[in-house]
Formats: C-alpha cells, structure tokens, sequence
C-alpha cells in the first residue's frame, strides 16, 4: 500500500483528523501527511491494529522546530514488516506548548525516541511512563535543538566555550624587523648576518660584533660588492667574512 | 532446609552503580542497578556521556562537510554511516552513482561488518570471561583495518564515501591480498567456532539466557543481528536493497535455537558469527566482478551547488541493524534538520525492561550479545 492508499484509508475513517497529504513527484522521497494531536493516539493504534496497515516497527520519531510557522513537527517513520510499506505521519503542535500523547503505549520503541525529543526539541509527550532528559544532564536548561536556543556560557563552572588556540599560537612579529636606524638596505642586509656568524662563535666575539658594527655600516656604505653577496646568500662566507674580522677585533682589544 | 524457608528472604534491596567505567558496558554507559542478592530488580541504563550533539552539527555543516562527522556515530562501523549519509544525499539530488563505486561501498561495507562483529564477539566472549577469543578476534581484525588503511589512508574513522561516489579506487594488488585473506579467514571463523561458539562454559552461560522474542524485538524496534537472532527474516541489504546487493548471493542467518531458545544471548552471538561468513562471500563475489566495470571512475555527477529543499529519509544495513538518517532542507547549503537513528539506541531501551528477575553476570552477556556502542547510543 502507498501512502496515498494509507491517507484515503486513514481519511474515511477519522475524517479531517487526517489532513494535507503532500505528495512529492521526485521517486525516492517519501510522501507525508499530517493528524491531529488530540487523534493522534487513535490514528496510531489504527495504524498498527488493522490488517491491512500492520505497521508494528516505528522507525524513527523527529521533532522538527518551525519558528517560522509557529510550529514544532513530530515526524513518524513507520514500517510494516508484514506488508514492506512505509508511511510517515506528522503531528503538529503549537510552538509555546508542545504536548501530544505519548505513542509510547502503541509502539515500545516510541519509549526512548519520546524521551529524546523531549529533551532535545522540548515536546512534551502526555502520559510518558518515564519522562526524563536522556542525553543530557538533568538540570539542563533549554532544548538544544529548536531553532533559538542560546548555549550558556558555562555549566557549573565549565565553560562551554574555549579560546581560540590560534590566538594563544600567534607569532608575534620579531623585534629585530623594527629596529633600521640608517635605511640602508646593504647595513639591513649585512647586520643579522653579522650577528648570527657572531653568535655562532664565542660569546665575547658577540661584544667584538657589537663594537665592530659602526665599521660593518662603513663598509656597507662603501658598497664592497663581494661583502654584500657572501652576507646575503652564503652564510658560511659570511662566517668567514667574520672570522676574518676577528683578528682586527682582537687588535682592537689589545 | 525449613529454617531457610521459614526465613522469608526480603533482604534489603540494594542500589549499585555499574558503570560509567565498568570494562563490560562498551563504552561509557552506565547502570543503576537495583538489586536483591545477586538477582536484579532492575537495571536502569543512563546514557548521554557521548552525546556530542550531532545533529546539532549538521545543521552548521555542508552536506559535504558532514561526512567525516558520519565516521564518529559508529566508530566501529564507519563506512555504514557514510554510506547512510551519502545515500540519503543521493536522494535528494538524484545522483547516479557510478557501479565501481557501488561495488566498492560493497566490499569495504562488508570488509566493516566482519572487522565489526569481530569486536563485538571477541568482546563478549571477554566479558564472559574467555580472553583468547578476543586475542583471535583483534588479530583478524587487524589485517582488515591494514586492507582498509592502504585503500583510503584510516583505519578507523575511514570519511571513505562521497557523495555520488567514493573517494579512492583500489590500489594495485589490492584485491588478490583481500582474496587471500579470505581464503585465510574462512577456516578461522571454523577454528573460531571450536574455541568459543560451542563451548561448553560459554553455551551454558547463553542459552536461554534473556530472550527476546520476535514480537517484542519488532514493538522495540531492535533491528539488525538482534532482530535476526529473534527469527525475523529482516535485512535492509535484501528486502529494501541499495546499491549492489541485489546483484549478490548471500545468506540472511537468522537464529534457530541451536542450543537454547530462539532470541537468546547465544544466537544473537551465533548469527553474527554466520554473518562474518556471508560478509565474506560478498566480499568475493563483489571482487570477481568489479573488474568489469572501468577503473578510476568512481564518482557520479554533481550538482555545483549542493542545495535541498524538502525531506528524505534513507537507511542502510550497519553491522548494528538498521542505520537511518532523516533530512530536511531549506535550499541553503546546510540541511535544516538531520536526525540518525541508530541501532544501538533503540537496542538500549529493551534493557530496562528485560532485566527484572537475572542475575548480574547475565546482564553483562544481555549488554554484550546486543552489541551496543556508546556513541551510537549518544550521537
């Protein structure tokens, strides 16, 4: 039987409490029509009782938040083992109370599927044997899954939000880049390379760098060719170039 | 022996807590039990530690950007989520699905379902307290989780299936290791019988242990291994088919009461076992006539867009029973409303009301013949 066939059947004999079949054209979707939430229970048992229906496996119970319409759908997925055919049926309810009978009676499985609505859209099934938030915890506020919910900050002290970790990872910008006293590109070139030849050597070549430094500028602004290359593309010349100043710094000290 | 009689045995009914870290409950699920001696009253299952809102998720996401969320409901069964979501978006946009990549959902499908149920019996027999079962067990897993590792790079949360297709063709010499693999596998599942399925200590602590009969596995909308264990003819790959299965020969194993009662915890342990050797029969099928179809064409047209508006329901066979996703769209690039229903989580809710009146120890076999996995419970 298809839908079409469950809704005329549906439809002789509970009337308008059986509404708008809403037909669809594309092959594998489903049709689906809607029931009354006061019928609801009726319609159920009907549906699962007569012969010709016998959907005794409840596939799957939604609840669908429409603030636009003002409304929240349960949506039914209904099978029949017996007869290989399937029907979705929808209740809707009212969006500021939401309350339908429980299905629970009709279909077990209906138990633990009520139950998640409840607690995520916030459907209230009347009758319930057991109406408990599942997933979350007890005393949580709201149901997550309607359209409007706000999270909260935090739940009793955990915060429900983290930083971002790129933030706490940012690369703060190198504090040599600031510092260009004369804006020459030759001395800009040639003075981290300068200080790395020095740092890899010994420490008190550091201090003999830094006294040496004024000179390097010179020699920059004097344009040496071959200084300036071996300082920007070859860092082992450059360490020579600085091994080589070495013995001048020496000089000096002495 | 009048002395005991006489003495009416109300003891004190005490209350346990089982769980959320007890090593026989699968994950993080817990149990309040009631209990009066070693018989229960009642066990009460509280779920919820592993709810990671994903349906909540969907509707941030892409339908793309969904898939690799699809790999974390069953972490077990991977490819059966992606297969699900996959499927449903197909629907939506009539996509034709090219047949290789048909025939290789199949294979790593069921290549999912056997390294799937190797878990869950080798679980079981551990929670009944034989260990070398599950030693076997992980050990054919693991050739599986390689086979499946080498084909889309993880062994364990695959985001293998697109929409319209799959991600990665086989790679060469694939399909003779898988072969021979199953030439290995098939005798093992024998041995495997004699180590543990008809084993004496194991076949007493089973049969007849918590059955569930037909009529109250279909009204609780068990689905999967454990409707079959309950002797419904019931299989989504055969009596409502997608993809390739209708072209395959396999199988539907359902439980006959070997040793026991039809729906005990034996034969939902025994049909999962003859489903492993149905798996690798479709396994081999599947091989032999993939070559037929040309290779590396194995992703169907899609639309630019990827936008839906209206609703579709799909589901398919997930080594833990029926694996329906429902989607509303709204034409955006985000569904409006996804919701999965899983096997686990309606297996879950029979607990409660099988419990009264067992022992303990047989809870422990009920919740590992079930086989339930925590975040499918969740989402």
């Amino acid at each position: 039987m298809d839908s079409k066939a469950v809704f005329e059947a549906l439809q002789s004999k509970f009337g308008d409490a059986v509404h708008d079949l809403h037909a669809v054209e594309k092959k594998d979707l489903d049709p689906w029509f809607f029931v009354k939430a006061d019928k609801a229970l009726e319609v159920c048992e009907h549906l699962r009782d007569a012969p010709e229906l016998a959907f005794n496996y409840m596939e799957c119970l939604t609840g669908i938040d429409w603030p636009d319409k003002g409304e929240i759908h349960v949506a039914l997925h209904l099978f029949s083992y017996t007869h290989k055919h399937r029907v979705v049926v929808k209740v809707a309810l009212p969006r500021e109370s939401p309350t339908m009978p429980t299905l629970s009676g009709v279909w077990s499985a209906a138990n633990w599927q009520e139950r998640e609505c409840w607690d995520l859209v916030g459907v209230h099934f009347e009758g319930h044997p057991d109406l408990r938030r599942i997933m979350l915890p007890d005393d949580w506020e709201g149901h997550p899954l309607r359209k409007d919910y706000k999270q909260k900050a935090e739940y009793h002290g955990i915060p429900t939000t983290r930083p971002n970790p790129l933030e706490l990872l940012k690369i703060k910008p190198p504090p040599a880049a600031e510092k260009k006293p004369e804006a020459k590109d030759a001395a800009a070139d040639k003075k981290p390379a300068a200080k790395d030849a020095a740092a890899d050597k010994k420490p008190e070549a550091k201090d003999a760098a830094a006294d040496k430094k004024p000179e390097a500028k010179d020699a920059a602004a004097d344009k040496k060719p071959e200084a300036k290359d071996a300082a920007a593309d070859k860092k082992p010349e450059a360490k020579e170039a600085a091994a080589d100043t070495k013995p001048e710094s020496d000089k000096a000290q002495a | 022996m009048e002395v005991i009689l006489d003495n009416d045995m109300t003891g004190e009914e005490m209350t346990l807590n089982m769980g959320p870290h007890h090593p026989s409950t699968h994950g993080v699920l817990r149990f309040v039990l009631k209990t009066d001696g070693e018989i229960l009253r009642k066990a009460t299952p509280d779920v919820g530690y592993l709810h990671r809102s994903l349906e909540k998720i969907a509707e941030r996401t892409t339908y793309e950007g969904f898939m690799p969320y699809t790999d974390r409901i069953d972490y077990l069964a991977a490819m059966f989520a992606n297969e699900a979501w996959a499927t449903a978006c197909e629907r939506m946009y009539e996509v034709e699905v090219p047949k290789r990549a048909q025939y290789l959902r199949a294979i790593t499908g069921e290549l999912n379902r056997i390294i799937s149920h190797l878990i869950s019996l080798g679980c079981m027999a551990m929670d009944l307290g034989a260990f070398t079962p599950f030693i076997l067990a992980l050990r054919e897993r693991e050739f599986v989780n390689d086979f499946i590792e080498e084909l889309c790079g993880a062994r364990l949360t695959y985001n293998y299936d697109r929409i319209g297709g799959v991600a990665f063709d086989i790679p060469t010499g694939w399909s003779d290791k898988v072969l021979e693999w199953c030439d290995h596998f098939e005798p093992m599942v024998d041995e495997f019988d004699r180590l543990i399925t008809f084993n004496d200590i194991f076949v007493k602590r089973c049969a007849n242990i918590t059955i569930i009969t037909g009529k109250e596995a279909i009204d609780w909308g068990i689905v999967g291994p454990n409707l079959r264990a309950s002797g419904i003819q019931w299989d989504v790959r055969r009596d409502d088919p997608y993809g390739v299965y209708p072209e395959l020969e396999f199988d539907v194993p359902i439980g006959k009461g070997i040793v026991g009662t039809v729906g005990d915890c034996f034969d939902r342990f025994w049909v999962r076992v003859e489903e492993m050797r149905q798996s690798t029969r479709i396994v081999r099928q599947c091989l032999k006539k993939i070559d037929a179809h040309p290779v590396n064409d194995i992703q169907g047209k899609l639309p630019k867009k990827l936008r839906f508006e209206g609703e579709v329901y799909a589901h398919v066979e997930s080594a833990r029973g029926d694996l329906g996703i429902y989607v509303i769209g709204q034409g955006k690039d985000q569904p409006y409303r996804v919701r999965i229903r899983t096997g686990s989580f309606t297996s879950m809710g029979i607990i409660e009301s099988k419990s009264p009146g067992i022992f303990v120890a047989d809870l422990v076999a009920l919740i590992s013949s079930i086989d339930v996995v925590a975040p499918e419970i969740d989402r």
